[in-house]
């Protein structure tokens, strides 16, 4: 295999796993521009969504189709239940203590998880054969194709959402001024909920995707959860296209730096690009030079 | 249609806001003046459900609004036009006017012509409809402030400074239109520093000063009182006595 052919093999695949970082990523941005918090249990959501989708799918033997949507469903639950539940009902507001609250729920989260599923890394079957594709060369999974196109889809979708419904609109409003949002009549609060529970099914979404390429088990949520983090810190904390965008560089840098350094590098690529954004522009690629108010 | 008895808010353990009791009938056009911190904004966020507020009560068209979410409370009719944040800056013109009637959810037609009463009355933000909200001067941002509360359909429109950091040009259109929605059967409650404007505009004028009503009457009796210069400079003259 040629250089070239290698490096683009390489770029595809980072590209594969960046969608699935892109998808958490914007799990992240939602929760922050509704809340001003960092949602620590968004990589929980995605340990969920492999675990909810062998279950209906491996164990339960459903079809495809309803395990994906129940999944899907099942995840948003959960999102909803994090912020009806104790991010409401926090007797303080501080954002500190709400962070607290999404670590406790990340740890109670994997905790259960442990127990209900085991301690064993698990896997789903690709979504459909595993026959590669060949393209210019290279070659291409099946599943790859599926993760670019849920991703393609779902970006699109939400990005219909946020800017064509009247809903859509007043979540970025919220994101935009929740004081001015409240005097305008806007349920804060349902738009909050929403973005939990919309989390909640972008996570699920991803970790559906990408568990027949990486396997899961009940502690694979922090590790996913940074990646989507620094994806988005990479594309400008809470905003839309740089999480996307944040995402795809990531994976491709991941896998770059595993392809041509050493895969065992792999992990600490995304927390060196953290690390270097946070010290160089802490605002991020499409980031505005401010981090929001709290 | 506004009457607030006794109303006492607190940021922590600092009142800000003592025994306050005010009412505003329908049609007219009230005024709340005071130094800065003497908590007319706060007063503003308490009818707005914004901040809290301990005893008293707060009724409007017979209904108490204690306790209600602000939701709640811009469906009964209140609407605030606050001092900072006044507009969704990342949105457009168009998107801040739809969000407007955002409890109201007109059909397309109806938001159409809705919008087009705004346009009629601001044309300059026409000429913007979309162009984001953030890049609008000053001026033209108290108008789709104003345009956006219209969307809302209030019975009371609460102003908060609305001349704040305006041309003097641009401060005597803002008033000649806080007058003519008030012709058009609008209530408006007006908090300004910008006392002489507001006396003149405005049908009776409450003196707030360190979170009490000291005064209240109507513009003339308050314009030639001797006490509403020492309420609004109450912080100087204090200054000097404790000197
Ligand atoms: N977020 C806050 N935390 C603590 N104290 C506050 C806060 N906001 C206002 N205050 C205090 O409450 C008092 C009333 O403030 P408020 O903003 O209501 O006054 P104001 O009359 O609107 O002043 P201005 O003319 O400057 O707008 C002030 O003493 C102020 O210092
Ligand atoms: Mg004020």
């Amino acid at each position: 295999m040629t250089f070239g052919l290698q490096l683009f093999q390489f770029i595809l695949s980072g590209l594969t796993t960046g969608s699935t970082y892109a998808l958490i990523a914007i799990g992240f941005s939602l929760i922050h521009n509704a809340t001003g918090i960092v949602n620590f249990a968004q990589g929980e959501f995605v340990m969920l969504g492999g675990m909810f989708m062998i279950t209906f799918h491996s164990l339960l033997k459903l079809p495809m189709l309803p395990s994906f949507f129940l999944t899907v469903l099942s995840v948003a639950a959960i999102g909803l239940l994090l912020e009806f539940g104790p991010i409401r009902r926090a007797k303080s507001k501080e954002i500190l203590i709400l962070v607290m609250i999404t670590i406790g729920a990340s740890i109670s989260i994997k905790g259960l998880s442990m127990i209900l599923f085991g301690k064993n890394p698990m896997t789903l079957p690709p979504f459909s054969g595993e026959t590669p594709l060949i393209l210019f060369g290279a070659a291409i999974m099946p599943q790859s194709i599926w993760i670019f196109g849920i991703t393609v889809s779902i970006v699109l979708a939400l990005n219909y959402f946020l800017k064509k419904t009247t809903t859509g609109k007043a979540m970025r409003a919220v994101a935009a001024s929740r004081r001015s949002a409240m005097l305008t009549g806007i349920p804060v609060d349902r738009m909050i909920l929403l973005s939990f529970t919309f989390s909640g099914a972008l996570g699920a979404v991803a970790g559906m995707i990408i568990t027949p390429i990486t396997t899961t088990s009940y502690d694979v949520g922090a590790i996913l959860g940074l990646k989507g983090f620094s994806a988005a810190i990479l594309g400008g904390y809470g905003s839309m296209p740089g999480a996307v965008i944040g995402g795809l560089l990531l994976g491709v840098f991941e896998s770059l730096g595993a392809g041509l350094i050493s895969s065992e590098y792999k992990d600490a690529v995304a927390f060196l690009i953290l690390l270097t954004i946070l010290f160089l522009k802490p605002s991020g690629i499409m980031g505005k030079g401010r981090l929001r108010r709290v | 249609m506004l009457k607030l008895k006794n109303i006492d808010a607190f940021f922590g353990k600092t009142q800000v806001l003592r025994h306050v009791t005010l009412h505003v009938e329908a049609g007219e056009i009230v005024s709340l003046i005071g130094a800065n911190g003497s908590g007319k904004t706060t007063l503003l966020n308490v009818i707005s459900g914004l901040h809290p507020s301990r005893n008293g009560s707060r009724v409007f068209l017979n209904v108490e609004t204690r306790g209600m979410k602000p939701e709640k409370i811009v469906a009964l009719g209140i609407l605030q036009v606050p001092e900072a944040e006044k507009v969704f800056n990342p949105l457009t013109l168009l998107e801040n006017l739809e969000l407007g009637a955002y409890l109201r959810r007109p059909d397309r037609v109806k938001l159409a012509e809705e919008m087009e009463k705004v346009f009629q009355l601001f044309p300059i933000l026409r000429e913007r409809k979309d162009q984001p909200a953030g890049t609008l001067s000053g001026g033209e941002r108290q108008m789709l402030a104003l345009g956006k509360a219209l969307m809302g359909q209030p019975k009371l429109l609460m102003l908060d400074e609305p001349s704040l950091g305006l041309a003097p040009t641009v401060v005597s259109e803002i008033f000649h239109i806080v007058r003519s929605l008030n012709d058009r059967g609008i209530t408006i409650l007006l908090v300004e520093q910008n006392a002489k404007e507001a006396l003149r505009i405005s049908h009776r004028t409450y003196v707030l000063d360190t979170g009490r009503i000291v005064l209240s009457g109507s513009g003339q009796e308050l314009l030639n009182n001797d006490e509403v210069k020492r309420a609004f400079l109450g912080k100087d003259y204090r200054g000097k006595w404790e000197r």
